[in-house]
């Protein structure tokens, strides 16, 4: 299937408004990137070593905590590809038709048919059981 | 009675928390986890985005010339479709999927008791498709029942669930099934959703939404080995596990989410099938996009709330990180909220030293990093899910919004939600009507 998006027409000031809108949120974003730039390139003006340690000090810790958030990731990746690389588990066989009547509180009889059918009606009480399977087809 | 007084007890630590810390501590410890919250999660998205593409997803073949998977024993598949007050939308959902390219299914759509012309179609559309059944519920009975009701009728043990208004692609079925015969241990298997409305900037920032985060999400839970939720409007399910969990609760606002964590909690594995997509059609107005996204995130205060108590022994212990997660998302909304609030109160009143917030944006350095991490998100799942949608670039120009739009509209639906859950506990059926499906078409 190529891609069925749906782009409904629309006028052209609610189009302009959402350009504008997003060219607005776009330049403050860059702005917002700027600043933080601008700011750390004044701090190394002022004074190059000393204000700028506590900076790197922040940026460092971060990275280190996403290096430890990945690296304990990927170790709890590897050890479950490990652990479960020999599958232990047999596939269990489908769950019979008796079985399934029995959950849904209805007859083997009833549940076949339904699984027959092609237009089927289902009532329900208050409480959400079946009281009536209505095969139309 | 005591499930409303934990309920309320909940809701007054969830609340005191923020509060406790900046009176203890410093209202900066509270900017400081509002800031960075969001960066720690992105980074760990990112780790986990960039690790499912490398060890699993580059491998698999894609693209136009690619067959789909060839299933073991070529067993029939049940593809379910609940559909409420869907005439509009009924009828290429059922054409795309009766147009799979694996032959062996049937199509089961459950007309839950709508009030429109849905019946009707459908009863029409049996006689073009042969393969397609109905099941009509006499009155509406929610989403969770229609599921359970196309499960009674399923013919087969496999089960792929769609919306009403959703449309497989091609090899969609296929592909979302193939786990569940190759592993004896998967349960259930979510697909990768598309959007199809891209008329409004709501729309369109949906989509890199979807892609940057959702995604990430998705490939990181999975990494992880826990999800936190199925996609409810394209997931797979093995019916054997759904019958040992009692199949979908009826009574909660997101089924997808309560099954996901009841089939996980009983051992059954989920995993994410970036292939299987499915085109979908999401809100493209403001109050659709919040209608939805409060019951999402009343959805999982509700599963929270199930779930909190019983949670804590050992056998459920991979859970534990997903509810973890959960839980310091929630608080990060408290903490924002509280440090707003603090914030407001600060300008008016001479606060104590702990509890006065300087500023409620972002300081330059926080910005700056926010946004360079916010780009290289992106960039990460543009790089990633481009070859399931060539175009995808396009959507680099609304992308400005999707950070806001998550975390934003997280914030305020957690704050409403999660009150309201706690406060209001409810325990009975869940029943609602979709919002808007895109400006184009007419909502049930």
């Amino acid at each position: 299937m190529s891609h069925p998006l749906i782009v409904t027409e629309r006028r052209l000031l609610p189009r302009l408004f959402d350009t504008l809108l997003t060219l607005i949120a776009g330049i403050g974003f860059i702005w917002l990137i700027y600043q933080g730039v601008v700011s750390i390139l004044q701090t190394q003006q002022e004074d190059e070593i000393n204000l700028l340690r506590p900076t790197f000090t922040t940026l460092a810790i971060y990275l280190l905590i996403v290096l430890v958030n990945s690296l304990f990731l990927i170790l709890w990746a590897k050890y479950n590809q490990l652990r479960f690389r020999v599958e232990r588990r047999t596939r269990r066989p489908d769950i019979s038709d008796d079985q399934l009547a029995t959950h849904f509180g209805l007859s083997p009889e009833v549940l076949a048919q339904l699984n027959q059918s092609q237009i089927a009606v289902v009532n329900y009480d208050n409480d959400g059981a079946v009281v009536d399977v209505n095969v139309k087809r | 009675m005591i499930d409303r007084i934990f309920a309320f007890l909940v809701l007054c630590i969830v609340l005191s928390i923020p509060l406790g810390i900046a009176a203890i501590f410093t209202g900066e410890m509270l900017l400081n986890f509002v800031f960075f919250w969001p960066l720690f999660m992105s980074g760990l998205w990112i780790v986990g985005g960039i690790y499912f593409w490398f060890y699993r997803e580059r491998h698999w073949p894609w693209g136009e010339g690619v067959a789909p998977p060839e299933l073991t024993g070529n067993p029939l598949v049940s593809i379910l479709i609940p559909c409420f007050s869907e005439g509009v939308n009924v009828r290429e959902t059922i054409a795309a999927a009766m147009a799979q390219r694996y032959e062996n299914i049937e199509v089961i759509a459950i007309n839950d008791g709508s009030s429109d012309n849905t019946a009707e179609v459908l009863d029409l559309l049996t006689e073009k498709y042969p393969r397609l059944r109905v099941v009509h519920l006499a009155t509406n009975q929610g989403k969770a029942m229609a599921l359970t009701a196309g499960a009674m009728a399923a013919r087969s043990d496999l089960l792929v669930c769609i919306d009403g208004d959703a449309m497989l692609d091609k090899d969609a079925a296929a592909y979302i099934v193939a786990p569940l015969l190759e592993n004896p241990r998967v349960g259930a298997v979510t697909g990768n959703p598309r959007i199809r409305t891209r008329s409004t900037l709501v729309g369109r920032v949906q989509v890199g939404e979807f892609s940057s985060i959702i995604g990430l999400i998705k490939r990181t839970q999975r990494i992880y080995g826990q999800v936190f939720t199925v996609s409810g409007v394209i997931a797979a399910f093995r019916k054997r596990a759904l019958a040992e969990v009692g199949f979908w609760s009826n009574d909660m606002i997101t089924e997808d989410i309560d099954i996901s964590w009841k089939l996980q909690l009983q051992h059954w594995a989920i995993f994410f099938e970036p292939r299987a997509l499915c085109w979908i059609l999401m809100p493209e107005t403001l109050s659709g996009l919040w209608k939805q996204r409060l019951r999402w995130a009343q959805g999982g205060a509700e599963v929270f709330l199930k779930n909190i108590r019983n949670i804590w022994v050992w056998r459920n212990r991979r859970m534990w990180p997903l509810i973890t997660e959960y839980c310091l998302s929630t608080i990060w909304a408290f903490t924002y909220f509280t440090s707003i609030f603090l914030f407001v109160v600060g300008l008016f009143v001479l606060l104590p030293g702990g509890l006065y917030v300087p500023q409620i944006f972002p300081p330059a350095f926080a910005g700056l990093l926010l946004g360079i991490v916010c780009l290289l998100q992106f960039t990460v799942s543009l790089l990633i899910e481009r070859r399931y949608e060539e175009k995808l670039v396009r959507s680099l120009f609304w992308i400005i919004w999707f950070p806001v739009v998550y975390w934003m509209l997280s914030l305020f639906t957690t704050l409403v939600a999660f009150t309201r859950v706690m406060l209001n506990s409810r325990n009975k059926r869940a029943r609602w009507v979709s919002p808007d499906r895109g400006i184009g078409r007419t909502s049930a």
